[in-house]
């Protein structure tokens, strides 16, 4: 197998492991960040086979542009619904109970 | 000298193993988040590596927006990490 098979399936088996830990995680913002772990390995998966302009965009949309859409998404939701329990793990944000009331 | 440039860049791609555990594992989202960004990080020097050795300068322009955009995005995990919402 030559170096730019072994580089090919190197990327993905990334994008496998991160995909399935976008899945598993239970933690939402894990999931998120999982998430843009894919987008980045896409990107490089996508110069190895010879795109870079949609390496470009994967890297612009799928790896910064969607995580942080979600975050917003995540932020606004929790703006709007009372939430008390934060992200439920350690070195989460704590919860702005003054603000939402 | 073509041959120690693939396999750089497929070390390179081997130490996103270790990353994708601690982004897995990782106790807290600041963890991962610091793997995310170390992922990034060594994501941008196996496309250095790989256009050295395809000797194609089309594909480094991949690797500076990967290296400053996953900064941007480090930066707004971080304000929402401390904010709670962005």
């Amino acid at each position: 197998m030559s170096g730019f098979w072994a580089l090919d399936y190197l990327c993905l088996a990334a994008i496998l492991a991160a995909a399935v830990l976008v899945l598993k995680l239970p933690n939402l913002s894990s999931a998120v960040v999982a998430l843009s772990a894919v987008g980045t390995v896409l990107s490089l998966l996508f110069v190895v086979l010879g795109a870079p302009d949609d390496a470009h965009s994967e890297v612009v949309v799928g790896a910064i542009a969607l995580p942080v859409l979600y975050l917003v998404a995540i932020g606004k939701a929790r703006a709007d619904v009372p939430d008390t329990g934060g992200l439920g793990e350690a070195g989460a944000p704590a919860p702005r109970d003054e603000r939402a009331g | 000298m073509n041959g120690l440039y693939i396999a750089v860049a497929i070390a390179q791609v081997c130490m996103l193993g270790p990353l994708l555990f601690r982004l897995g594992r990782g106790p807290s989202v600041s963890d991962r988040m610091v793997a995310l960004n170390t992922m990034a990080t060594e994501a941008a020097l196996a496309l250095l590596f790989f256009s050295a050795w395809a000797d194609r300068t089309v594909y480094l322009d991949v690797a500076v927006w990967l290296a400053s955009f996953s900064y941007l995005g480090t930066i707004v995990w971080s304000r929402y990490l401390e904010r709670g919402m962005l």
